[in-house]
């Protein structure tokens, strides 16, 4: 099942489980919500991810980090890695 | 996973956001309100369990790439109390901590912070967290059989390690 959030009822997702207005979502068979993101709604998702947790945007963590910048172990700085997959999933780690 | 959150200690679901790239099919797990990524509510507490999992599809099975389990005081990343964090592969290539690690949002005997401490832990399945929920954070199970639930939800993984 595919809906539009925004165009129709969806009276069968919880209140809390709702997603933003232009992403698509699907659910699985056992009700898991699906969110589907075009480039575009990926690259300003990571962007306003990073800019709400750290005040700066992708391209400025990415290069603080690598600078050695930013502390690994702060609780900001370990999401966005991990949201950014710096270093993973055949990301070469950087030098 | 939802099925065991859902059966033992949370209403809140899981959400699923595909990613494609590097010629890989992945997908991140976490809990999405509105436009935020947020923690999960637990029964019989105002804690809250912030979760996010990574995980690839190579050769037909599902490997998790990074993982975040965090314990929360409430809805916000600052309250952090102790978090679990996982790695596959480093980020740096000179990185010297253990890929699977542990914070704690505490202190030594000389007020120095532990926090920014990467403990050594191994990897964890979620279940296994929601487990310590249950017997060390005052979550309140919703029946009898969680442990039965979580095992068995837990099993491609190993089980819960008893």
């Amino acid at each position: 099942m595919t809906v539009a959030i925004g165009s129709q009822p969806f009276a069968f997702l919880r209140a809390a489980d709702m997603i933003m207005s232009t992403m698509i979502v699907t659910h699985t068979a056992a009700g898991t919500p699906v969110i589907e993101l075009t480039p575009a709604e990926e690259a300003a998702y990571l962007e306003r991810e990073v800019q709400s947790a750290m005040g700066m945007s992708v391209a400025e963590f990415v290069k603080a980090y690598l600078a050695g910048e930013l502390e690994d172990g702060d609780v900001a700085v370990d999401e966005m890695v991990g949201l950014l997959r710096i270093g993973q999933n055949g990301h070469k780690a950087a030098a | 996973m939802n099925g065991a959150l859902n059966r033992t200690v949370s209403d809140s679901r899981l959400s699923v956001r595909p990613i494609t790239e590097h010629d890989r099919d992945a997908f991140e797990l976490r809990r999405v309100v509105g436009e935020d990524r947020v923690p999960l509510e637990l029964d019989g507490t105002t804690a809250r369990l912030f979760v996010r999992l990574l995980v690839v599809v190579e050769d037909g099975r599902c490997r998790t790439e990074s993982y975040t389990y965090r314990i929360q005081a409430d809805e916000s990343r600052k309250s952090w109390q102790i978090r679990w964090e996982y790695r596959r592969d480093p980020p740096l290539a000179d990185y010297a901590y253990p890929r699977a690690h542990a914070h704690t949002n505490s202190f030594f005997a000389d007020g120095s912070p532990l926090a920014p401490i990467h403990i050594v832990a191994p990897k964890l399945p979620l279940e296994l967290v929601i487990r310590n929920l249950i017997s060390d954070w005052g979550v309140e199970p919703r029946t009898d059989d969680w442990k039965a639930i979580l095992e068995e939800s837990a099993a491609d993984f190993g089980g819960l390690g008893d």
